[in-house]
């Protein structure tokens, strides 16, 4: 056998291969597409009498604590069903997914996210819009602690070390120094992930957290939470807002109205009895993830800040003023993404449930916080 | 002379024709499943984030899309090769100790495998806490990936010496070291070039990670980012760069491969 003729025999087995990884890797990505596909969420007709609207799906933004405390309820106490859905399917999320990815493909109807992503998407061609908001201001804040490097003012954090999450969170700590006139120069940021260990460890000074979250951790840990709010410096936009396609608002109006009435039910429900909301979350809907009940009961009471307002005891609760709606689209432009209100928000559903629904704006006592 | 550059031409017509046969894959699974058009991008949705300036983003010129890609390639490429020789040399080092030592192959092995089982994903803040976020992880990270499946092929070429062979050096009175230089690692280098093979992509997969996990650089974070910002063509094209990047490297391993067993293989001046 003469050498060359050896070598040949290789390659050629070898170029098969090659031929082979390629399709191998084309028929791993399909099934991963097929995954992203499948499900569609079943809708029932919109015709006279009883309204069947069949089962529907909820992309949550987080994992299954009490951050969906009225969700909880209205499955409970059945106000989904009485709204007309046969169930409402409510999906974890663990951050690696984003609401709106979800709901443009079709595997939720509705989704939870924040104007800091929904905004880019839609300039990126989503085809979504915000038609209501659980939280009034956005619970994004730096936690540092008082034993370490307490920071509390926006001047405190130049020249400090920060961890935030890579991902929607990043993009959020960037418009924070943004709207404040920082740059990566003055604060030095590191990428971390959701566990506040580093933090405590001294890693670095401040972990980009959520006001109703992680402050509570650490006070749990034995240390003295120290917060920087973003929605108090310079981002003052809502969070944990509702999210659909111009498909669903143009097709589907009573649908979301229903779901609205119900939500409306649920979170009036959970915003008096935060107790009840860990005892929800912790024994039923996030059982697998082994939460404290004392801990949720606090988090669901610091929450109750962040969803009651004067304006939501007037107006009812998830609507936007439009002084509101005006700060979330300046917000925006502060984080570099350009849009206008009537690209984003779509307040006319909200406003519609309300209008045909009066009882429902219950006057709910504002938090003093 | 001749048969090189035909060898070569062959080569770079099979990546071609893979690289076809994997948009026309790409394009086909998107059109059957029905994908969004806002998440499943295509081949043409590449090609053009790559070279074609989209009139509604006119501060987004596809100049500016390919340096930033770049940008980001060379940093996950820098951190790759860190993994890489962290990586292939430990391995290299630990598979001649054990084969020299055969009880501690014995003793440490089983460990050596329990440790590949450890996610990384959850060990992350603990591998933070002990190596920091900078270098010193990228070799750590990308070196885990490549080290455990070399050190096993390693091993096993290293005990596929022929018995005769090592006789015929003891009888001249040759050492364990020179059994190992003269018959161990000509027998172990076919097993050694078809872990590379493996390695190679593995550095890149590590690198990923790393950046992924631990910074805000390179492809691993830059993917993260362009999800969360909802930018689809630049995500697809990511996946573009770093399979295209794979299969080269992987070409690469094979042509070093070919001539290097050919010279100083087990087989080489065999005709």
């Amino acid at each position: 056998m003469t050498s060359s003729a050896f070598t040949r025999s290789q390659l050629d087995r070898r170029g098969f291969l090659r031929l082979g990884g390629a399709g191998a890797l084309a028929l791993a990505g399909s099934s991963f597409l097929a995954a992203c596909s499948s499900s569609s969420p079943s809708s029932g007709s919109s015709s006279g009498g009883k309204k069947d609207y069949g089962t529907i799906a909820l992309q949550l933004s987080w994992i299954k604590n009490i951050e969906f405390a009225g969700e909880y309820f209205a499955t409970e106490k059945g106000y989904y069903k009485d709204a007309g859905f046969s169930g409402v399917t409510l999906i974890a999320n663990s951050g690696s997914t984003t609401a709106e990815d979800v709901v443009v493909s079709g595997q939720a109807l509705v989704g939870l996210s924040s104007p800091s992503a929904t905004a880019p998407a839609i300039a990126k061609g989503a085809p979504l819009k915000t038609i209501a908001t659980t939280y009034q201001k956005n619970p994004f804040c730096l936690l540092s602690l008082k034993e370490k490097t307490p920071i509390s003012t926006v001047d405190d954090l130049k020249g400090k070390t920060v961890g935030v999450q890579s991902g929607a969170n990043q993009v959020i700590w960037e418009g924070f120094l943004k709207a404040n006139g920082l740059s990566t120069d003055d604060v030095k940021t590191v990428a971390t992930q959701y566990s506040i260990t580093p933090l405590e460890s001294g890693k670095y000074d401040a972990h980009f957290s959520y006001l109703t979250n992680e402050p509570i951790l650490a006070t749990q840990d034995g240390y003295t939470p120290v917060t920087l709010g973003f929605a108090d410096n310079g981002l003052p936009f809502v969070a944990e807002t509702y999210i659909v396609t111009q498909d669903t608002i143009d097709n589907k109006r009573d649908l979301l109205k229903a779901f609205l009435v119900a939500e409306i039910k649920g979170w009036t429900d959970a915003v008096k009895d935060p107790a009840q909301s860990a005892t929800y979350a912790v024994t039923k809907y996030g059982k697998d993830q082994k939460l404290d009940q004392t801990e949720q009961t606090s988090e669901a009471t610091a929450q109750n800040g962040l969803i009651v307002t004067a304006d939501t005891n007037k107006n009812g609760l998830f609507t936007l003023t439009q002084d509101l709606i005006d700060e979330n689209i300046k917000s925006l432009a502060a984080m570099g993404v350009t849009t206008t209100a009537d690209k984003l928000f779509d307040t006319s559903i909200i406003d519609e449930v309300y209008k045909e629904n009066p009882d429902l704006i219950v006057s709910l006592p504002v938090p003093s916080a | 002379m001749a048969y090189a550059l035909r060898r070569i031409g062959v080569t770079v017509l099979t990546i071609a024709a893979s690289l076809v046969i994997f948009g026309l894959l790409w394009q086909l699974a998107l059109t059957l499943m029905h994908v969004n058009s806002y998440v499943g991008k295509t081949p043409l949705d590449v090609w053009d984030y790559l070279f074609v300036d989209n009139p509604m983003t006119p501060d987004q010129t596809a100049a500016d899309n390919r340096a930033h890609l770049f940008g980001l390639l060379w940093v996950t490429l820098g951190h790759a090769a860190l993994g890489f020789v962290f990586g292939v040399g430990a391995s290299v080092v630990v598979a001649i100790v054990f084969a020299l030592a055969r009880p501690i192959e014995f003793m440490f092995m089983p460990i050596a495998m329990l440790l590949r089982t450890v996610p990384l994903l959850a060990m992350a803040p603990v591998i933070y806490l002990v190596f920091g976020n900078g270098a010193v992880t990228a070799a750590f990270i990308g070196g885990v990936v490549v080290f455990f499946p070399l050190l096993v092929n390693l091993a096993l070429g290293f005990r596929s010496v022929g018995a005769q062979a090592v006789d015929l050096v003891r009888v001249y009175g040759g050492s364990s070291w020179t059994v190992m230089r003269k018959v161990a690692i000509p027998t172990a280098l076919p097993h050694f070039f078809a872990s590379m093979r493996i390695a190679v992509p593995g550095a890149i997969t590590g690198a990923m990670l790393y950046e992924w996990l631990f910074t805000f650089q390179g492809l691993g974070a830059g993917i993260v980012t362009a999800k969360s910002q909802s930018d689809y063509p630049q995500l697809w094209t990511i996946v573009v760069f770093i399979t295209v990047v794979s299969i080269v490297l992987y070409t690469i391993a094979t042509i070093v491969e070919a001539a290097v067993l050919a010279k100083w293989g087990p087989d080489a001046g065999r005709r």
